[in-house]
């Protein structure tokens, strides 16, 4: 095996005038040099965005980009090699902030522009219903930050007969798999790629990357097997995080607190490359009404490009920026109107068994029991505005999709299958397409196949992610696996018992004993599963975005104790009501739910992906990034809210992404019940505190955060009416 | 994932070896004995060494002993790991040792750094402790490479990286001295003799010398504290680290002060003016008051860390005046 490694652009923005690899092919145990010309297919994990190569051709667009990757018998040896490659660069002014990509100043990060994605869509009433008695706009803004995840990204890559076998922690292999098609100019079924169990994604590892590609090509080239892991700081550059987001929202209402019209817009700093950035685009407007009924909504949200790591996915993918927004302005709301924010919140709650106003269809929904159980368990009502000076209680919710409606590349075929074959000895092997990235979907395909045909889990074999052995899915991304894969193993389950006891005549017996008959007579059983959400999504451009068959729902209630004199927060305790349909195994419900608890207060207080004015990240490695130690993480009282969606295998939601969501508004309106000061702008960092106690002891608006929202130019929104005309109701 | 270059590696078996392998080895030769400060340098290509020489297994550096008239004094030797010093019964009364060793990184970090190693850590930077790729990037500065630019202070002359240790304002505190042994004999010398005000090369031990004890006298201070301001619990470097001492009689005036800083500048200081307010009387609101507000004017932060400036000067005085609070609760 060889080891390769990557050579990374050191300029945030800068024409490629040559790049000379002669001396690293020359050096003795360099087995293949590769540069962009070696690998020019473009790609993208998204269909309009393809913006991509392997290696930057004549541009480089971020600090940290691929330029040239060798491979060689050491690491040292390779290390040693990249030294060699004379790079040439004609530096260009970088694009570095949102405000710098809408001056538009210099040259743009690509040909067409900084502009990369603006969408503008109008909901539902073209006017509110009823004159409004009271209209309140804020702005804010949300910093980017990065997935961390503990294992860093690694690619071994071999070629068989003229078949690529990819071995990379991917969290899906079948999107890979494409891609790799693409650019290597293969049929699909000449591509191998298998996860392996995968440390930890939350959507940092959805992307098809340059290591991916490079240990592939590298292999060809040298005849031998190219083994690529990531450094910790190329992590930092792979990306594909939570993007900034400068955000305004103005809402108008009746004097009792009903919501009449939201308007939301959203401006976000979507690096130099598209990844999933359109979909995070309509996702900025998406779920605002999966939560609270809205008559008449229109939502205005941009992407621009800029020179720094491309952002992506991460866990609640577009939706915790303008979720974060939205709580934390219901907040300044209940308080003007003089109510509280759960009863602000319980008047407007959207219904289940629904359809919302951007024509989701919610189907269960245990919102209001969330709310009222996370307000109670929190002792909500008796400390809002009680707790003494320092000390302060907040309030949220959230919700979110179990899986995404509509797949990336759109087609007919089902969104998962599973397989499962019974041995001549009686043994059970699934089959699943499904990644477990440490979010437990192995144990959920197997749990669902043990639960139909009543055997121990640990009698069940699975094979997982491997595109050559295992059943098409669409892999680990929208919260969709316990849903998608859930249902089709539980669908492969029951056809395999019906096939079993077809053969025993019916007779009652366990499923071990009726195994072991069915296949005396037939050899070896096999059967099948699949799950296709069974919705289409409305005829409007954007409605892609947003549907699924289930949205999961929860409120959380976080209580901290503020230092007035270091801005230090402390957050005693949070208090979190999860819809989660039905708890299909608890303590991977739970250690989801801690797991996001734990990202959100990492976000809310600590954690910034941002860069220095030469281009560089600030702090590409996890003693400068900070998250949240195990220290500061609070006490979280859980409560499971099972409210058995109809459509879900045996009832279950999404947990993966939801949980974070309400955590951050929660926090911040926390932090104004203590102190009295708004934190409009993520980290809410000890700085950042005590100059909003500044501002208030000098009489000025008590807040941290961005004012009124840049000038963008959206184009005339698209009015979707309340009910489209010819329009069937999905489900 | 990032590797150690190669290097040469040395075990010695006590301390005449050890000075006898670092001077026959040169100045390419570094000590080692946690590790934990200079190997994560060495794999970034901060520090560039050909040899190590591992003073692990020396007796002589090992251990805490009590000596002098009623046991008054305590020795405690460099190689003593953290998470040792920081429970040590021989160190019970040394309140700020104590909770400086307990607050440094992380309990692992704690297990194998020593407390000799905190000592001598290397100064720091966000711009300096990064991957040599990073620092290319940049340009390399007045610390890390050839470079002439200052990027924490554009226009600066002299390197300004901070030393963030921990232990060595709570030793200051308490006006401990160590002990450097090396070829020309030993040297018993204050603590703050220790480090001089470079942020290239902030140590004043000689090659060839290896810090081998700390000596505690508590006729000098028989009260202390230790305050640390950090992002995180655990983890992070001193953003600024406080630390205080005193001696007073039993009616509560204060004879002896010693108010130390660390994180603010190339190296721990004994804040002098805010400490010789306090004398002469009891401590009093408004004395507390008048130390904290010398000890932020004294502060000079620059922005070569992970909280702003001016937020780490204006914590000096907070912290300064929660010590003072915290000793003043106590009874003398």
């Amino acid at each position: 095996m060889l080891y390769g490694k990557i050579l990374r652009s050191p300029h945030p923005h800068a024409r490629i005038l040559s790049l000379d690899t002669r001396q690293a092919e020359s050096l003795p145990g360099v087995r293949a040099v590769v540069t962009g010309r070696g690998l020019p297919v473009p790609y993208g994990i998204l269909p309009v965005s393809q913006d991509e190569t392997a290696l930057a051709m004549e541009k480089v667009r971020y600090v940290g980009e691929p330029v040239a990757a060798v491979a060689a018998d050491t690491e040292e040896t390779a290390g040693r090699a990249l030294q060699l490659i004379r790079a040439e660069y004609d530096p260009l002014p970088p694009v570095l902030s949102l405000e710098e990509a809408i001056r538009g100043k210099g040259e743009p990060v690509h040909a067409k522009g900084n502009l990369h994605k603006a969408v503008s869509l109008k909901f539902g009433d073209a006017n509110p219903p009823e004159e409004p008695e009271y209209t309140r706009e804020d702005a804010f803004f949300y910093e980017g930050n990065t997935h961390l995840p503990l294992e860093e990204h690694s690619a071994l890559a071999l070629w068989k007969k003229g078949r690529l076998v990819l071995y990379s922690s991917t969290q899906t292999p079948f999107h890979l798999r494409k891609i790799l098609a693409k650019v290597f100019g293969l049929p699909e079924d000449a591509v191998r790629v298998i996860a392996p169990k995968v440390g930890g994604g939350f959507g940092g590892k959805l992307d098809p990357f340059a290591h991916d590609l490079c240990a592939s090509k590298l292999a060809r080239d040298a005849g031998r097997p190219v083994k690529i892991t990531l450094t910790r700081e190329e992590v930092f550059y792979c990306h594909r995080g939570r993007h900034p987001a400068w955000m305004n929202i103005r809402t108008s209402w009746k004097k009792t607190g009903e919501l009449l019209e939201m308007r939301f817009r959203s401006c976000l700093d979507g690096g130099a490359y598209g990844s999933f950035g359109v979909v995070c685009t309509y996702y900025q407007g998406g779920l605002q009404p999966t939560t609270y009924r809205i008559p008449s909504y229109t939502v205005e949200s941009a992407r621009y490009f800029t020179n720094k790591p491309p952002c992506g996915p991460k866990r609640g993918h577009g939706t915790p920026q303008p979720r974060f927004a939205l709580e934390a302005h219901l907040d300044k709301v209940a308080e003007e109107l003089g109510l509280g924010p759960v009863e602000l919140r319980l008047k407007n709650l959207a219904p289940p068994d629904s359809t919302t106003v951007n024509r989701l269809r919610v189907t269960s929904s245990g919102l209001r029991e969330c709310v009222e159980k996370a307000a109670e368990a929190s002792g909500f009502r008796d400390k809002f505005r009680k707790l003494p000076y320092g000390r302060g209680i907040g309030f949220a919710l959230g919700s979110y999709l179990c899986g995404a409606a509509v797949p990336i590349y759109w087609n007919e075929d089902p969104h998962s299958r599973v397989r499962i074959r019974l041995d001549a000895k009686g043994g059970i092997t699934v089959f699943s397409g499904a990644t477990d990235i440490g979010q437990g979907s192995d144990t959920v395909v197997v749990w669902a196949v043990a639960e139909i045909l009543g055997v121990p889990p640990e009698k069940i074999r699975l094979v997982a992610a491997d595109t050559d052995r295992t059943p098409f899915d669409l892999g680990t991304y929208s919260s969709r696996v316990t849903y998608m894969a859930g249902n089709a193993a539980r669908e492969a389950a029951e056809n395999l018992l019906e096939k079993v006891y077809r053969r025993t005549g019916g007779r009652r017996m366990p499923f071990e004993k009726a195994a072991r008959i069915a296949v005396e007579k037939e050899g070896a059983l096999e059967s099948w599963g699949s799950y296709k959400p069974p919705l289409k999504p409305a005829n409007f451009k954007g409605s892609g975005v947003g549907p699924s068959p289930a949205y999961s729902f929860c409120a959380c209630a976080a209580q901290v104790q503020c230092d007035p004199r270091t801005g230090r927060v402390r957050v005693e305790r949070i208090t979190f009501a999860h819809d989660i349909g039905r708890a299909i195994h608890r303590p991977s419900v739970e250690g989801q739910i801690e797991g996001a608890v734990h990202m959100a207060l990492g976000e809310a207080f600590l954690e910034e992906q941002t860069f220095h004015p030469s281009g560089l990240h600030r702090g590409p490695g996890i003693l400068d990034y900070k998250f949240l130690s195990s220290l500061e993480m609070p006490e979280v009282k859980l409560i499971l809210i099972e409210s058995k969606d109809p459509g879900g295998p045996f009832g279950a939601k999404e947990v993966g992404q939801g949980p974070l969501l309400p955590v951050i508004p929660a926090v911040a309106n926390a932090i104004y019940d203590a102190l009295g000061i708004r934190m409009d702008k993520t980290p809410f960092t000890p700085e950042n505190i005590l100059l909003a106690l500044e501002r208030k002891s000098c009489g000025r608006i008590p807040r941290v955060g961005p004012e009124g929202f840049p000038d963008i130019p959206f184009p005339e929104p698209t009015h979707i009416p309340a009910s489209l005309p010819g329009e069937t109701v999905p489900c | 994932m990032l590797r150690l270059p190669a290097f040469r590696y040395f075990s010695a078996r006590n301390l005449g070896e050890a000075v006898r392998m670092l001077m026959d080895l040169g100045p390419e030769a570094t000590i080692l004995a946690g590790g934990t400060d200079l190997l994560p340098k060495m794999k970034r290509r901060q520090i560039r060494c050909k040899a190590l020489v591992d003073i692990r297994l020396l007796k002589e550096i090992s251990g805490l002993r009590r000596t002098g008239e009623n046991g008054g004094e305590v020795h405690i030797g460099s190689g003593v790991p953290l998470a040792e010093a920081a429970s040590h019964p021989l160190l019970e009364e040394w309140d700020a040792v104590r909770q400086a060793a307990a607050q440094v990184a992380t309990p692992s970090i704690r297990n194998a750094a020593t407390l000799g190693g905190n000592l001598c850590q290397d100064t720091r930077c966000i711009f300096v402790d990064r991957s040599e790729e990073w620092r290319a990037a940049l340009g390399f500065c007045l610390k890390s490479g050839d470079g002439a630019v200052c990027h924490a202070a554009p226009g600066a002359d002299r390197c300004r990286a901070v030393f963030s240790g921990d232990i060595a304002p709570a030793l200051m505190a308490a006006a401990a001295r160590v002990r450097l042994c090396g070829g020309e004999g030993t040297r018993l010398l204050p603590i703050e003799e220790l480090y001089r005000d470079d942020g290239r090369v902030g140590l004043t031990r000689k090659h060839g010398e290896i810090l081998t004890e700390v000596l505690l006298d508590r006729r000098s201070c028989r009260e202390s504290v230790y305050l640390k301001l950090r992002r995180r619990d655990c983890f992070d470097f001193a953003l600024l680290g406080v630390a205080i001492g005193l001696l007073r009689d039993q009616a509560g005036t204060v004879l002896q002060a010693r108010i130390a800083l660390g994180g603010v500048s190339p190296v721990p200081f004994l804040a002098w003016e805010a400490s010789r307010t306090l004398l002469g009387n009891p401590l009093t609101p408004e004395s507390v008051a008048e130390a904290a507000s010398i000890c932020a004017r004294l502060a000079k932060p620059i922005s070569n860390a992970d909280a702003s400036p001016s937020y780490r000067k204006r914590m000096a005085a907070v912290l300064v005046a929660r010590g003072l609070e915290e000793l003043l609760r106590k009874p003398s």
